[in-house]
């Protein structure tokens, strides 16, 4: 059946499309795969391909289990699929990756009504729930160059990641270049700073997301390291070893610039990134975990809630005041 | 008087930036479908008072195609009031230039009749508005015609309405400025110094699939179909539309329907592209762009949950139906035709 409000005007349409916006955020991710398997083999590669099949197979059965017909067009669970191993380290057992897949669609997305319906960022919520369940085998990264075997146990001998060492009030001994070309341990898709900012570029220039949102979140991080380094470095160095050593950028671009979990307003938006960085801030100093991105994405998940609802009440007052100005101009 | 800049230049607004595709048919000359004798004895126009002027007006029967008044009208209420002549030919939507080609082709009668108008308000500040970014047109717009200044109307769509809502925020209740349409200029000239009445109304045919697409100068009755065989087509449109593509409306029965006073535009428009639909995602691109600042996604979300009191706190009852959510939606749920359904029936009194 037609929609009778879809025969009615406008007759043209801007050609940005949801499938098109979720392509380009797939396209950056894709970017970040082929980093990945440059680090450590196919291995990274075949996670991808096996999250995002495990997704579209949750998602199908998802919309099953709602009685709904199952939009083949909506990629958004691909999305998904592609993000969750990204925050992995490359050595994770593939049912780790099908556990957070699974969840993330399934419970986070689906109990609240599939796609634009869900409250919280369904890959976080995913990543979240294996992080807790198996913190040994997520927070164990195996060192570049190092190809873990493609599928089975993998024997690779696990490092701690910078995150950790900064985490530990101790100072990391990896050198800057090699940090900003992630030559470190870490989440297989958070390594390499250079194709991450990249990706914030052209993610921008495509109005997916507005540059200023991940730059003020990180700025508020920076500015925070700068001036309370976690060891004894420089402020320079500690401004550099928060954002290109941790998940922290990853994050920022990816997750807390979402917009179905986003706050909806630009004021909105422009507060949503400042408490952003102020409780990543926070966590960093004072949290048990050594990522605290993904507290800080499901934290202002809700947050969002509250202050696109603030926001909406100020609009609405201005709104009011304008119109009645109007009025009492159209009486004189 | 002088008006701010700021208006015309309309910075900040709010709304959507849209590709005009006002050529070919803004640089072709004004068809008329039936030939205009010239006419015998015409009457010198700087001796007619405004009384006579209004008066030819009258018995013209003109309308405003801006706001579909009678001109004769408009004209009495503001005469000799000095307010500022304003001549909309803004034509912010695309492929309409209904308005700004007239003025262009036929700018000598144009400018007669905006003097006579003048004359009647008793005023000499007058201008003529035309929309400001039509970056694809090859026609140079003068900086004036026949004395009278051109001035840009800048600002995304609906820039129009944004300018006259801010004009009448700040210069309401001083008679500060009269805005009139300028077609109804073209026939005020013709009825006062030709003594014609209005038998005809300027349309924009054109689209995607029209060969000739050119500004028609129709008379009033002439059915849709007769309009499109003018200019021919070039292939079947998959949608025929009277009105711009923002907020006309489409229609079928092109053989019973007819160019009205208001009618500025005939689109025919093929849509090969099928284009899927998906769940709203919240982007929040409907917010960014809606010019009367409400958030669009809301209130869809609200009118499809049935939840009347929300509705009415967002604010729907300010929506001027401009479209723009509807436009920039990368989900394509069309917004703005749920508002105006719903908007319809309230308006019947019928419960939603």
């Amino acid at each position: 059946m037609i929609r009778e409000s879809s025969l009615m005007a406008p007759y043209i349409k801007h050609p940005t499309t949801t499938r098109g916006i979720m392509l380009d955020v797939m396209l950056c991710m894709a970017a970040l795969y082929l980093i990945a398997a440059f680090y450590y083999g196919w291995r990274a590669i075949m996670l991808g391909v096996v999250s995002m099949a495990v997704c579209m197979l949750c998602e199908w059965l998802g919309s099953i289990m709602r009685l709904e017909r199952h939009n083949a067009h909506d990629i958004s669970a691909l999305v998904t699929g592609m993000m969750i191993p990204l925050m992995l380290p490359a050595s994770i057992p593939y049912y780790v990756v099908i556990v957070a897949d699974v969840f993330a669609i399934l419970l986070v997305k689906y109990a609240f009504g599939g796609t634009g319906y869900n409250l919280f960022n369904p890959a976080a919520g995913g990543l979240l729930f294996v992080t807790l369940c198996w913190p040994q085998l997520v927070f164990a990264y195996p060192a570049t160059f190092t190809n873990p075997e493609v599928f089975g146990e993998v024997t690779v001998r696990t490092t701690n990641s910078i995150a950790y060492v900064l985490s530990m009030g101790s100072v990391p001994s990896t050198d800057m270049t090699s940090v900003m070309l992630g030559l470190h341990p870490g989440p297989m898709g958070t390594l390499n700073g250079l194709v991450l900012l990249a990706c914030m570029l052209y993610l921008a220039a495509r109005g997916s997301i507005r540059l200023w949102q991940p730059l003020i979140t990180l700025g508020v991080v920076a500015v925070f390291a700068a001036f309370f380094p976690r060891a004894g470095y420089s402020s320079l160095a500690s401004m550099y070893y928060e954002i290109f050593g941790t998940a922290a950028l990853f994050g920022t671009i990816f997750m807390l610039s979402e917009p179905v979990t986003g706050a909806t307003r630009e004021e909105g938006r422009l507060l949503s990134s400042i408490v952003a960085g102020l409780l990543l801030v926070g966590y960093n100093y004072f949290g048990a975990y050594q990522q605290g991105i993904l507290f800080v994405v499901l934290l202002m998940n809700i947050i969002n809630h509250h202050i696109d609802t603030v926001t909406e009440k100020r609009m609405q007052k201005e709104r009011r005041a304008r119109y009645a100005k109007r009025e009492a101009a159209g009486n004189q | 008087m002088q008006l701010t800049d700021k208006i015309f230049k309309g910075l900040y607004r709010r709304g959507v930036m849209l590709e005009q595709m006002k050529e070919p048919a803004l640089s072709r000359t004004v068809k008329q479908m039936e030939p205009v004798e010239p006419c015998e004895s015409p009457r010198e126009a700087d001796s007619l008072s405004p009384e006579e002027i209004l008066r030819a007006a009258e018995q013209a029967d003109i309308v405003d195609e801006t706001d579909g008044r009678p001109l004769a009208e408009k004209l009495r209420e503001a005469m000799g009031s000095g307010a500022m002549l304003l001549i909309d030919a803004i034509d912010d939507e695309p492929y309409v230039s209904s308005q700004m080609g007239p003025m262009l082709a036929l700018r000598d009668q144009c400018a007669g009749g905006i003097q006579l108008a003048a004359k009647v308000l008793g005023t000499t500040d007058t201008a003529v508005l035309v929309y400001k970014h039509i970056s694809d047109s090859e026609v140079a717009i003068p900086r004036s015609i026949g004395g009278i200044p051109i001035r840009k109307v800048g600002g995304k769509y609906p820039a129009q309405r944004q300018m006259e809502e801010e004009l009448a925020e700040q210069y309401s209740g001083k008679g500060g400025w009269l805005l009139c349409g300028a077609c109804a200029m073209i026939h005020l000239y013709r009825a006062a110094v030709e003594g014609r009445p209005q038998t005809t109304t300027f349309v924009t045919v054109a689209g995607n699939c029209v060969g000739f697409p050119r500004n028609v100068e129709a008379p009033l009755g002439t059915p849709v179909l007769e309009l499109l065989k003018l200019c021919g087509l070039t292939e079947r449109p998959t949608r025929v539309i009277l009105g711009g593509p923002l907020t006309g409306t489409a229609t079928e029965d092109l053989r019973n329907e007819k160019v009205e006073l208001c009618t500025t535009a005939v689109l025919a428009i093929r849509d090969d592209k099928h284009e899927y639909s998906y769940t709203c995602i919240g982007c929040g691109r409907c917010t960014a762009v809606c010019p009367q600042g409400l958030n669009p996604m809301r209130i869809l979300q609200e009118l499809r949950r049935g939840n009347r009191r929300a509705v009415e706190e967002l604010g729907i009852e300010d929506c001027t139906q401009c479209t723009c959510c509807s436009y920039i939606c990368p989900s394509r749920q069309s917004v703005a035709g749920e508002i105006l359904l719903y908007r319809q029936k309230m308006k019947g009194g019928e419960e939603p």
